[in-house]
């Protein structure tokens, strides 16, 4: 049978590493808050929220944090001492308050946290890494590891056509943790204790665009000529920002390939490359970028090393999606980015400075 | 094979035909309900699993397809509220979630794995790279995927996200003694027994004492899996409950494992405790972190100002707590149950009865248990050999001093 959350938790070790490298000040200052036995789990999600908008590499993820459009299922030391299924079904609730609100576009993200002085001070070993295995299992009944385990939200969209339609998209399910601050996976951090995060870029994505096309007239014209189904593609540059903001921090743990000589797909100009990307963003591809770890796989053994140092020796070389781009509509609909972007109030979110 | 048309109910929404059904799988009718047949039904058309797992099947129908029907549903169940697989007897696996239990034949596992993950929305990425295009889905899976399950409560939820806990802590003078003498099973419970206990009770009870300040302390009551020896190593602790006494202002001052005949009650709750409580607020137990046990010392006794009590052990025995009287709780050894301690309860009412009758120092333990004893023989309450097996050591050793309570005999005398 396996060992429940609680037993694992007994298992852990405080972290002399971490005794020598305090936690970077931003996360001290939200663990105070989260750590605050008074404050009801709403209060907690607030200051996780707050900590987000700021200090999250991810420039979707920050922007989502900024309007509130993350749900967050945030678990104490009550909810272990109640027992695994209590936990299995307080995640089921708030999940399934997720998908709804995300159906209307209401909210987007999703972030299982367990707050917990002595698993934040935990030294990464096996035993945290069973930990993580078993809150996947609550979560999504299943906890493989070293591949990517998914989830699935759900938009109303228009169609083609204007036909009102449901799409559903694969969300990655990824591991944060305490841990990670000041170490090799430095992106990976998360104030307060463990937790799994769920955000699809394509639900965002295609929710925005749609909000502007009903909106701006303008906009609507300019995307009338487009499938549907392309007008997500204008995130790919915001991605492809995300890890040039990401690679400038404290600890990068990505970073953007450059181009080469790789020639644009076929009926797609040069010209038409340039003004999807942008001038900072062409010397780069558009198609992979690098990796010190799999960004797809959610639980990575590599993550429970205690080890400040990363594992790797070489980087990988990773997909941004599966998307394909092959015509100048693709790539005109990548060039949109910028303006859903300004329309949004989304430029400039996010700065490489704040960032530690 | 004729396409499916289904009838629509009175108010728009569809539901199943049993004998559209019959007719859209045609030989494959009539099999028993299973799992592998739900998989096939699925493979065959996932639009007619999703209308019979969320809205049924309408009559006429045969009793396979409604059995087909409920078992969509169970799966439905299941799958929203998670599931665990294990093996089973006989060449199966069986499937459990909080509700509902199914089974499934061994050589069907992967294909059921895989099935109930596909109607889960849960999978293991096969591509590389984020999903930005995503699929279209229809309005029968959204509602199996998403619509509401039966049972939850928004109240519930909201509370859940949106209350402040009940903060109980220690006292500085109750911690210091806890630290200072005490068992190390004792401070161990306190460590591990009690957050569980306050985080996660069985039953709380209301009204500790029938006067006096405690007549508004609360109990928390609990069955913990394990108690913990002196060396902090876990033991069962079998037919026994864990009790966390908490006075009106949120100090905890005491802890106990008493007998229980219902897991997670004290026996005798009924003649303890004025009230149990059906509602109460999430708590939790904070400030123990620097507590550690020290060298046990069957030389003191502690007061707790908190608590009107005295605490004494002779001996670091594991023991638990029987209630004799409403001042006196004895602790007897878990293995052999001689009496290794006792509680004195009421030490302010004791104080003030003792003060004028006595020369002796009214601090001194054997002085508040003969005191004891004798207000107790009055009310015919006494138990004469548990008095006796307790003042017995006492004489003739050089006495008991009881920390604390010195300091406090002007607060207590009024």
């Amino acid at each position: 049978m396996a060992q429940s959350l609680n037993g694992l938790i007994e298992n852990l070790k405080p972290d002399p590493w971490r005794k020598a490298n305090p936690f970077s000040a931003d996360i001290e200052q939200c663990n105070r808050i989260l750590f605050d036995p008074a404050l009801s789990r709403a209060e907690k999600a607030l200051a996780l929220n707050s900590w987000l908008q700021d200090k999250q590499p991810c420039l979707f993820g920050r922007y989502a944090a900024k309007q509130n459009w993350i749900t967050y299922c945030v678990l104490n030391e009550v909810d272990l001492d109640k027992g695994d299924e209590h936990v299995r079904d307080m995640i089921r609730r708030r999940r399934e308050q997720w998908k709804r609100d995300a159906l209307s576009g209401k909210t987007h993200g999703f972030i299982i946290a367990i707050i917990s002085e002595q698993i934040a001070y935990a030294q990464p070993s096996n035993d945290l890494l069973e930990l993580c295995r078993r809150l996947s299992h609550l979560y999504l009944s299943r906890s493989e590891i070293n591949t990517p385990l998914l989830d699935e939200v759900a938009l109303r969209v228009n169609g083609d056509q204007n036909r009102p339609e449901a799409r559903a998209w694969k969300v990655g399910v990824n591991w944060f943790g305490a841990q990670a601050d000041k170490r090799w996976w430095h992106d990976h951090r998360i104030p307060g204790g463990v937790g799994l995060s769920m955000n699809s870029v394509g639900h965002m994505a295609r929710r925005l665009a749609e909000d502007l096309i009903s909106k701006d007239t303008d906009f609507a014209h300019v995307t009338s000529s487009l499938e549907r189904r392309q007008l997500v593609s204008w995130a790919i540059p915001v991605a492809m920002r995300t890890i040039l903001t990401a690679s400038k921090g404290a600890i990068p743990g990505t970073r953007l390939m450059e181009r080469g000589g790789t020639p644009p797909p076929e009926g797609v100009t040069e010209e038409d490359r340039q003004r999807a990307l942008g001038q900072a963003l062409c010397p780069y591809s558009e198609d992979e970028y690098f990796g010190w770890y799999d960004t797809d796989a959610t639980i990575l053994p590599e993550y429970f090393d205690p080890s400040d140092k990363c594992p790797r020796i070489n980087e990988l070389r990773l997909p941004f999606t599966y998307l394909h781009r092959q015509s100048d509509r693709d790539y005109m609909s990548m060039g949109l980015g910028t303006t859903v972007e300004e329309s949004l109030g989304m430029t400039g979110f996010g700065s490489v400075e704040s960032l530690e | 094979m004729a396409s499916l048309k289904s009838s629509r109910r009175a108010h728009g929404g569809l539901r199943m035909n049993g004998v559209e059904l019959v007719e859209k799988l045609g030989p494959l009718a009539a099999k028993p309900a299973s799992l592998k047949r739900l998989v096939e039904i699925y493979n065959e058309d996932p639009k007619i699993f999703f209308e019979l797992a969320t809205h049924g099947i309408s009559e006429p129908a045969p009793q396979w397809a409604k059995s087909i029907s409920e078992l969509a549903q169970v799966v439905r169940t299941i799958v929203r509220e998670g599931f665990d697989i294990t093996p089973s007897k006989h060449g199966k696996i069986k499937i459990k979630s909080r509700t509902y239990s199914q089974t499934a034949n061994k050589q069907d596992e992967s294909a059921v794995i895989e099935f109930l993950h596909t109607l889960n929305g849960t999978a293991i990425g096969d591509r590389k790279g984020k999903d930005y295009e995503g699929r279209q889905i229809s309005e029968a899976e959204i509602e199996f995927k998403f619509g509401e399950l039966s049972g939850d409560t928004d109240e519930e939820l909201y509370q859940w996200l949106n209350s402040a806990p009940v903060v109980l802590k220690l006292d500085d003078e109750d911690r210091n003694a806890v630290s200072n003498g005490m068992p190390a099973y004792v401070v161990y419970g306190l460590l591990y027994s009690a957050p569980n206990v306050v985080h996660s009770p069985t039953a709380v009870f209301k009204g500790l004492r029938h006067e006096g300040k405690l007549s508004n302390g609360i109990a928390y009551c609990g069955a913990p899996e394990f108690g913990y020896d002196n060396n902090g190593k876990k033991r069962a602790m079998a037919n026994m409950c864990f009790v966390v006494y908490v006075d009106s202002e949120g100090y905890v001052f005491d802890w106990d494992w008493v007998k229980s005949s219902t897991p997670g009650y004290p026996s005798d709750w009924k003649e303890r405790f004025s009230q149990k409580l059906d509602q109460y607020p999430e708590a939790t137990l904070t400030g123990l972190s620097n507590i550690k046990p020290s060298r046990f010392s069957p030389e003191s006794a502690w007061f707790s100002q908190r608590g009107d009590c005295v605490f004494w052990y002779k001996s670091d025995s594991p023991a638990h707590a029987v209630r004799i009287n409403d001042e006196l709780t004895v602790f007897k050894d878990v293995e052999n149950s001689s009496i290794v301690g006792c509680k004195l309860k009421n030490v302010s009412l004791m104080m003030r009865d003792l003060a004028n009758e006595l020369e002796e120092s009214p601090y001194d333990l054997k002085v508040l248990i003969a005191g004891s004893l004798f207000r107790q023989t009055v009310r015919g309450t006494a138990s004469w050999q548990t008095y006796k097996s307790l003042l017995g050591p006492l004489f003739g050793n050089g006495g008991v001093s009881i920390q604390n309570l010195e300091r406090t005999e002007s607060d207590l005398v009024s």
